[in-house]
């Protein structure tokens, strides 16, 4: 990574704990928790909940659907994520 | 299927999204009445048209500060992993339904209520960049994409450079453009503040305009 994520004044210990554990259960650093959590005063909660909710499928779509439109827009963006 | 999507065996409904998609992500500046209301014609209410754009802005977003940021792409089984724990996160999360649908930011501009608080956030909470600067980044992301958002200040030519690629181009960005930006005195904490709000405003753009020609 370009900028050292891991290392943040600004994260409080829980989160650090919570990383950890996410490390362990994902088998890698999962990049959007690192991003948050390194700055987490920067981000509304409902923002952050607004963000996440479509992924689980809502306004009819499902779960399967917001996946694909997500597959979808990262390509169209040509990323690996 | 992502290759040709026009072509592909699946319904109506999920290509129409992701056509509402492709001009979300590629060609924002030619959404329009009509686009809505081709959507509209094969079922999509605008309910199911939000939640489509939600995912187009939540993608959007995390594309480019992946990109940026060059994070570690998690593989197979890690995928999946990692998508569990994000839909934990957002249940853990989920504050008050906001009441209303969109309501108008500084300028005019419709958006989301919970995106407007989130900017708003960005925007002014204290941080390591001054706030005049944050806003003249989001201004400067957004006219890349031809809106005409009136930048508070000169940015610097490193500053330039990095922000057109987030915004247009985001896989283009190198380690040298971070490293031109901390050569020019950036600390990472205010390296990753631009980068947040930069990724922020790009990706609004597509959202902006489907907000726009929904509701406005």
């Amino acid at each position: 990574m370009r900028i050292d994520l891991l290392r943040s004044e600004h994260r409080p210990w829980y989160m650090s704990f919570g990383l950890k554990f996410a490390q362990w259960r994902v088998g890698a650093l999962p990049g959007p928790p690192l991003t948050i959590s390194y700055k987490p005063g920067f981000f509304q909660r409902d923002f952050i909940s607004y963000i996440i909710r479509a992924m689980a499928g809502s306004g009819g779509w499902s779960k399967g659907e917001a996946e694909l439109f997500a597959s979808f827009v990262s390509k169209q963006n040509s990323c690996q994520f | 299927m992502l290759e040709d999507w026009t072509r592909a065996d699946i319904p109506r409904r999920t290509r129409a999204a992701l056509k509402l998609l492709e001009y979300m992500t590629v060609h924002p500046r030619d959404i329009d009445s009509a686009l809505i209301d081709d959507l509209k014609e094969v079922g999509l209410d605008n309910l199911a048209i939000q939640e489509a754009a939600n995912v187009g802005f939540h993608y959007n977003l995390i594309t480019r500060v992946a990109d940026a940021f060059d994070f570690p792409v998690p593989q197979g089984v890690q995928q999946e992993r990692l998508a569990r724990m994000l839909n934990f996160i957002g249940k853990l999360l989920r504050g008050s339904s906001a009441e209303e649908i969109w309501i108008r930011g500084d300028g005019g501009v419709i958006r989301p209520p919970e995106v407007e608080k989130g900017r708003e956030q960005l925007l002014e909470v204290e941080g390591a960049t001054d706030p005049l600067l944050r806003r003249s980044v989001e201004a400067y992301v957004i006219s890349q994409w031809g809106w005409d958002r009136q930048e508070s200040l000169d940015l610097p030519a490193e500053l330039k450079i990095f922000l057109k690629k987030l915004s247009l181009h985001a896989y283009r960005i190198l380690d040298e453009d971070i490293e031109a930006l901390q050569l020019a005195g950036y600390s990472d904490d205010m390296v990753y503040e631009i980068t947040i709000v930069g990724a922020v405003g790009a990706a609004l753009v597509g959202l902006e305009a489907v907000y726009q020609y929904l509701y406005g």
